[in-house]
């Protein structure tokens, strides 16, 4: 798992994009539209390890 | 045996067994107590193999409350064993074969499978029967044989161990009587009166959610396919499981609001039928009853002289028809040991296999049942959204149609690398078609018919000749000069005998090892393994 270097293109632009998607959503919707995208991006990761790394990084205890 | 009319089924009724000499105590190499699915096939395989075994059930007929269906979806193994067993071809002319399963939220297929891919048994993936069929065939079955003594109408009442032997306690209507054993397996259920007199610990636990089954007969021109629909409106959007079964009936599983425990009557299943099947179908409601899904799980399917099978040693949520299914795999590693013991070919050490290998199946049957019952019952509202949005993904892109959980079916099980089974083996052997030596048309269980012998098949013509009368040596080729013939070559391929020179199968069809250099001395090895009978000095113990 990559939690040092930036890998996203261009990330000011997709830090925007994601953004943008959220300020019409309802904070329902906006629970709803995060669940799908990550398992669209986890079909794209297609990597066990980095999948669970990555819940791991994410939880309570990462952050 | 008399045949009686029950909810419109011809179900036989046991006369009681009574004993000749109540006085005498008995005793007996095994006993199993609990006539179900995993007594029941245990005591077949045990009088296959020729070994007397003594059979009690406290009811004088098969199935329980009533006729209801209770566990219809046999899969692939099971019905691989009850082929061994010689029943397979009765079940299969009642029930209904299947492959195809498609799970849809109203009207639209989120997920589908077909499980006839790559499969190389001659039995097919599934076959659904009402539960009572296949305890009355097997219960014939075992009525024919010359080894069994089985005895309806009679209970356990207690049990104690000692040193060397078991002692039970049994009542019929005329009275009661003891007898010993030198074991006992106990396969009474979900509440086994021997476990309990044990006061053994189970860890149980009940589901929130709740269901009501209803065995229905209506005619249908749908293909025989099971049907799961995760939400429809027919039943306020939530599931319906729909299966087909013998005789023309239908299991309909409806889910209930978690929330209202109200016992359902039939005047609510035939309103919730009604609405599911339309106004114009005509159908007949035959059995009926609400469930929640359980679990439990034994620390230790051995108990010195006693073992556990079935139920009684582990019960899991309903999805994907584990609990039957186990239960007859249950039985199927345990009788070759339990006979080989018993005849002195093997040390009882050979035995604590059987709870190192069923235990491990029971805890991987629980995990994968529990991950559907999460999808299909998400026990929080943010579990329910990402159910929600993962179904609303699997709508639009194929991806997330695997994530789609409505019951991972059964399959055989795959056992762990152990002080029993070599590197590389532990999984089952599909009873695949194979032409023999003189030229038959068979099957692979038909070299596992009778007896517990061990098999080793070699590629092509080897030259071994290991004198042990728990082995037989057989090669298998495509060349006209093997002991058996593989034409297409994929039994070969899945038994690994491509990479390897040898596999070692034992008595219940998995694999106990494979073999790249065959020789006396290695093939010796290998067989003790499998036996318990290895060096004593094995690393992970
Ligand atoms: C509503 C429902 C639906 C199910 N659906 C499925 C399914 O689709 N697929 C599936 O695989 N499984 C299903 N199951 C589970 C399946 O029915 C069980 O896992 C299976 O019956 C277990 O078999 P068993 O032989 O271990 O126990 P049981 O079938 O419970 O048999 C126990 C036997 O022991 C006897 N007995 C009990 N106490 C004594 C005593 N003291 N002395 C003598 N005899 C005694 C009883 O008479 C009985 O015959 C379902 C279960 C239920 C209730």
């Amino acid at each position: 798992m990559n939690v040092e270097t930036i890998a996203i293109p261009a990330p000011d632009d997709f830090y925007e994009a994601f953004c943008r998607e959220h300020e019409a959503l309802t904070p329902e919707e906006s629970a709803a539209f995060n669940i799908r995208l990550i398992f669209l991006l986890a079909n794209q990761v297609a990597d066990q390890n980095v999948l669970h790394a990555c819940l791991d990084a994410a939880g309570a205890h990462g952050v | 045996m008399i045949e009686s009319t029950r909810d419109g089924y011809r179900i036989p009724t046991f006369a009681t067994y009574a004993p000749s000499n109540e006085g005498v105590r008995t005793r007996h190499p095994v006993v199993v107590v609990g006539g179900g699915l995993s007594g029941l096939t245990l005591a077949c395989d045990l009088a296959a193999r020729g070994q007397r075994v003594v059979l009690l059930d406290e009811d004088d007929t098969v199935g329980v409350r009533g006729s209801a269906s209770r566990g219809i979806v046999y899969a692939q193994k099971s019905l691989e064993i009850f082929d061994r067993l010689g029943i397979f071809d009765r079940i299969a002319s009642k029930g209904v074969a299947w492959s195809i399963g498609r799970s849809l939220v109203e009207d639209e297929v989120v997920y589908s499978f077909d499980a006839a891919r790559g499969n190389l048994s001659c039995q097919p993936p599934f076959l659904n029967v009402q539960q009572f069929y296949v305890e009355w065939f097997l219960a014939e079955r075992l009525h024919g044989h010359p080894l069994a003594d089985v005895r309806w109408g009679n209970r356990l009442t207690d049990v104690r161990a000692n040193e060397d032997c078991v002692t039970i306690e049994v009542e019929w209507s005329g009275g009661r009587y003891e007898i010993d054993a030198d074991w006992v397996v106990d396969c009474g259920g979900l509440n086994s009166t021997l476990r309990n007199r044990l006061a053994l610990p189970t860890y149980p636990a009940k589901g929130a959610e709740r269901w009501l089954i209803c065995d229905v007969r209506f005619s249908d021109a749908r293909p025989d396919e099971r049907w799961t629909w995760l939400r429809t409106a027919a039943n306020e959007d939530r599931a319906v499981w729909r299966h087909p079964m013998a005789d023309g009936i239908w299991r309909i599983d409806f889910q209930l609001d978690a929330g209202d425990d109200t016992e359902p009557s039939e005047e609510t299943c035939c309103a919730l039928l009604r609405r599911l099947l339309g106004p114009d179908v005509a159908f007949d409601l035959v059995w009926y009853g609400p469930w929640a899904s359980r679990t439990h799980l034994l620390d230790d399917f051995r108990c010195g002289r006693i073992l556990f099978a079935g139920d009684s040693a582990h019960v899991f949520p309903p999805f994907g028809a584990r609990g039957g299914n186990s239960g007859i795999q249950d039985a199927d590693n345990l009788g070759w040991k339990l006979a080989l013991v018993l005849s002195g070919k093997a040390p009882e050490r050979l035995i604590d296999s059987y709870d190192i290998e069923r235990r491990a199946a029971a805890v991987h049957n629980t995990r994968i049942a529990s991950r559907s019952l999460r999808f299909v019952s998400p026990g929080t509202a943010q579990v329910r959204l990402v159910q929600e949005q993962v179904i609303a993904l699997a709508r639009r892109y194929p991806f997330a149609q695997a994530l789609v959980n409505t019951g991972r079916l059964s399959e055989a099980s795959h056992y762990e690398a152990s002080a029993f089974i070599g590197f590389g083996g532990g999984s089952s052997v599909p009873n695949a078609r194979i032409e023999l030596a003189d030229g038959r048309i068979g099957a692979v269980v038909d070299l596992f018919r009778s007896g517990s012998s061990f098999i080793l098949l070699t590629r092509e013509h080897s030259q071994l000749t290991v004198a042990n009368a728990m082995l037989k040596v057989l090669s298998i080729g495509q060349g006209a000069e093997t002991d058996i013939r593989d034409p297409t070559g994929e039994l070969i391929e899945r038994l690994g005998l491509s990479r390897h020179e040898a596999v070692l199968i034992r008595p219940d069809l998995h694999i106990a090892g494979h073999l790249d250099d065959v020789g006396q001395g290695s093939v010796r090895a290998l067989l003790a393994k499998a036996l318990g009978a290895g060096p004593p000095n094995i690393p992970w113990e």
